[in-house]
């Protein structure tokens, strides 16, 4: 088989399956012409829901006009009100089979006519009764309708609304200056008052709801009404198909009338038999299917007597719809449109399908486009060059921690490594070697060196707060590995003779600069993650019981991790701290309450092996953290998932973003992966950036007091373990 | 009513019945005189344009709503009581059918 051959069929497939949901685009006629029209194929975009309660845009491929069709590209598509949303909650008598295609009334522009396509021109306006939610559909040329000139868009989507209602109309059976009453101030029921109205009948609506009551009053001829029983009108419609509305529709009604059952029940209803025989009413089924029976068995077009109608009115200004268009939605984010129409939050609307690119709505070419690159990913453009003096630093605290961040400032373009000082050493010997700094005989000593302006401070939690004012009084810049410090006055301490000292000082959370928090930060910064709902931390490590000795390298022989005094606790200050500050970073929220539980191991003698913790967020969002030291085989899972009314990001080992708004250049509706190879080691990246807030030609990124923060949770965190009840950070303060 | 109800509630039946063939349900005296009544008129195999239904229970309705022809009248001639949960969906609405009931 040829491509080109492959290609046609793989379209005329999508097509099929398109037919399925959409009768119009399903009729599509003379499809084997297709086969030798290979130029012809349209590629567009289109709706589909995959399954229960998702929605996607998705590409797609039809054919062009073939005899007799016209290729529509769609500007504006109508949102039932009532079927799409019955369709989405899955309500009974609305359960389309997956996936399915929504789509019910649409206006756009012919761009293709196969022959003997009649009087319509490429360029026309048309409005397309059912429709299917989609940039471009192929349809019979005698299934649209012209649209006159000086008819708005939006209003002439709502044809095949308009075609529903005028039949319902026609089913009452009315004489000029009778009077009809219509049970729902939906769209169908409103154009049925409407249209009933230009035909010259009086008109009464019973609105169910205040919005709808709202809208009755705005409508020429329309009646509200409160109480229908002394109504005696010619005919009723029954536009709701709600429970009652069936014998509201038959008490407003005079004896001998007709009431029409026009909108679709999605349920049961009560079926007034006594006052229909006592009343000599007549129920009548209006349902559209049956008027395309009614074509089929008599030849006579109402489907296009009742658009004309429809349309001409518009032109003339005998029946209005402005208000009953809606707000156009982008359908770039179907899934938002159809949960704003479950929630009740969007009333009527319309996919304003200009939003899309040009490309995107009417493609000639059917060439799958390729991402190059993975969507969100975002690449750190801020590192400087290395010019002027490289900022000296002298690195307190050469053990595991100590010599990465030493190799981070070697590797840094605007600092280097002057001076290394360790209680042991040997550690501080090996540091400074590496990278042609001197190894100082005491902390005094390294401080005083020559060239020394900052230091980076990674000893034991304890020793945070001696070395760091030691520093600060000298009026060096000083560089915090997490955590601040063994507990939270000790840290608040350090941060007060912060602000005392003309140095800069900053705690050192690097992972803030991974590619993918950055990309998640652009996320939450266009909104959207939207309203914060809540926040969890898994922190899952394996670490061997030889690390509670000396580390994950074994360089030197400590237990100061297993002392409460001088760690101040276990994996959660240790290193669920990254994952705290980067859950408080992209968020912006405070947390305002915390209750933890926690247990300890032989292996982490005094501090905790493992840890639950809840917390309350400010605005009533939640969080959680679990974490422990002792998990055989660690986590993929370890990380931090936030997420809100619109979304939701991962951070872990496969970093990715769902958010209902098509954010960052993603797909609404879908996940997307936010992981990129990272343009720069992350702790270099927080170095560099350090130094150039030191030279002023940075902010600060990250100031001890987000380290303070930090501090304050993770006390809270601990008090609550020792207490037995939840902690207020208020009571920390 | 007479004192020839049947007849009468038959003649009514008529009255509200379209052309073309009908069938008529249920085996009672109302249903016996209506079938008396129409006659030739009575359908064959293929759905009716008019179904009589003589029993007036919701089960009774449903069938002969389910029976008539697309577009056609199901003409309830019984005693009846309102129903307070009917599928007014699947034929009634859907298929475009018309009911009455005859008064009693």
């Amino acid at each position: 088989m040829t491509p080109d051959l492959r290609r046609v069929l793989d379209a005329l497939r999508s097509a099929k399956g398109a037919s399925q949901e959409a009768p119009l685009a399903g009729r599509l006629a003379t499809r084997a012409a297709a086969v030798v029209r290979v130029a012809g194929i349209r590629a567009g975009r289109r709706v589909v829901w995959p399954s229960a309660g998702r929605a996607l845009l998705e590409r797609f491929e039809l054919p062009a006009a073939g005899r007799g069709e016209v290729t529509v590209e769609i500007l504006a598509s109508a949102i039932s009100p009532g079927t799409e949303r019955a369709q989405y909650l899955r309500l009974p008598n609305a359960r389309p089979a997956f996936p399915h295609h929504p789509g019910y009334s649409a206006v756009g522009r012919v761009v293709d006519r196969g022959r003997g396509a009649g009087g319509l021109a490429v360029g026309e306006l048309v409005a397309v009764p059912r429709a299917p939610h989609a940039s471009l559909v192929t349809v019979p040329a005698s299934e649209v309708y012209a649209v006159p000139d000086g008819v708005a868009l939006a209003e002439a989507s709502l044809t095949y609304l308009a075609i529903i209602a005028a039949y319902g109309v026609d089913r009452c059976g009315l004489e000029p200056g009778e009077l009809v009453c219509v049970i729902g101030a939906g769209p169908i029921g409103l154009l049925a008052q409407r249209i009933a109205h230009a035909r010259g009948a009086q008109t009464a609506v019973v609105a169910p709801s205040e919005r709808a009551r709202a809208l009755v009053e705005l409508t020429p001829g329309a009646r509200l009404l409160h109480a229908v029983d002394e109504l005696a009108a010619a005919a009723a419609i029954d536009a709701a198909g709600q429970e009652d509305t069936l014998e509201l529709a038959a008490s407003a009604a005079a004896d001998g009338a007709r009431v029409v059952l026009l909108g679709s029940p999605r349920g049961l209803q009560r079926l007034p038999l006594s006052a229909m025989g006592r009343r000599r009413l007549t129920v009548v089924g209006a349902h559209i299917s049956r008027l395309a029976g009614e074509r089929a068995e008599t030849g006579r077009d109402d489907f296009r007597r009742f658009a004309d109608e429809y349309l001409t009115g518009l032109r003339e200004g005998t029946i209005a719809a402005a208000d009953l268009v809606g707000e156009a939605v982008d359908p770039r984010e179907p899934e938002l449109a159809y949960r704003r129409l479950a929630d009740g939050s969007l009333r009527s609307a319309y996919f304003d399908w200009q939003r899309l690119e040009p490309s995107e709505r009417v493609a000639p070419a059917p060439v799958l486009p390729r991402r190059s690159s993975a969507p969100g990913s975002v690449v750190v453009s801020a590192r400087p060059r290395a010019t002027g003096e490289r900022l000296g630093f002298a690195v307190i605290g050469c053990g595991d921690i100590g010599a990465e961040n030493a190799a981070a400032i070697a590797s840094a373009a605007n600092a280097r490594v002057v001076a290394c000082y360790d209680a042991v050493p040997a550690l501080a010997q090996a540091v400074a070697a590496q990278h042609g700094a001197v190894a100082s005989g005491s902390l005094d000593a390294a401080l005083a060196e020559a060239g020394v302006q900052a230091v980076v401070v990674s000893v034991p939690h304890a020793a945070h707060e001696e070395v760091s004012l030691a520093a600060l009084e000298r009026g060096l810049h000083l560089v915090v590995e997490k955590p601040v410090a063994h507990d939270l006055a000790s840290a608040r301490r350090i941060a007060s003779a912060a602000d005392r000292s003309s140095g800069l000082a900053s705690v050192c959370f690097p992972f803030r600069f991974e590619s993918a928090a950055l990309a998640a930060q652009a996320l939450i910064d266009e909104g959207a993650l939207g309203e914060l709902r809540g926040s969890t931390i898994t922190m899952l490590v394996d670490k061997p019981p030889s690390y509670w000795l000396g580390g994950y390298s074994g360089r030197a022989t400590s237990s100061w991790r297993t002392s409460r005094v001088a760690s101040g606790g276990g994996i959660l200050i240790m290193n669920a701290t990254h994952l705290v500050d980067r859950a408080l970073h992209l968020t912006g929220a405070a947390v305002e309450e915390v209750a933890a539980f926690a247990s300890q191991s032989a292996e982490t003698g005094e501090v905790e092996d493992s840890i639950a913790v809840s917390m309350r967020y400010a605005g009533g969002a939640v969080g959680s953290i679990v974490g422990a030291s002792s998990a055989r085989g660690g986590s993929s899972a370890s990380g931090l998932t936030v997420w809100g009314t619109l979304g939701q990001i991962v951070l872990d080992d496969r970093p990715r973003a769902f958010t209902l708004h098509a954010a960052a250049d993603g797909e609404a509706g879908r996940w997307r992966n936010l992981d990129a190879a990272e343009s720069a080691d992350p702790r270099v990246v927080y170095f560099e950036r350090f130094v150039e807030a030191v030279r002023g030609a940075a902010p600060l990124d990250i100031a001890l007091a987000a380290g303070v923060t930090v501090q304050e949770v993770v006390e809270a965190a601990y008090r609550s373990v020792e207490s037995g009840r939840p902690v207020r950070i208020e009571e920390l303060r | 009513m007479t004192s020839q109800p049947h007849e009468d509630l038959a003649a009514a039946v008529l009255e509200m019945l379209p052309d073309g063939p009908v069938e008529v349900t249920g085996e009672g005296a109302t249903a016996e005189t209506v079938r008396r009544l129409l006659g030739g008129r009575s359908a064959g195999e293929a759905p009716p344009r008019a179904v009589v239904e003589t029993t007036g229970t919701a089960a009774g309705i449903a069938a002969a709503l389910e029976r008539v022809a697309s577009g056609g009248r199901v003409v309830v001639a019984a005693p009846v009581a309102d129903v307070p949960a009917f599928d007014t969906y699947s034929e009634l609405h859907v298929r475009g059918l018309e009911l009455v009931v005859v008064p009693s």
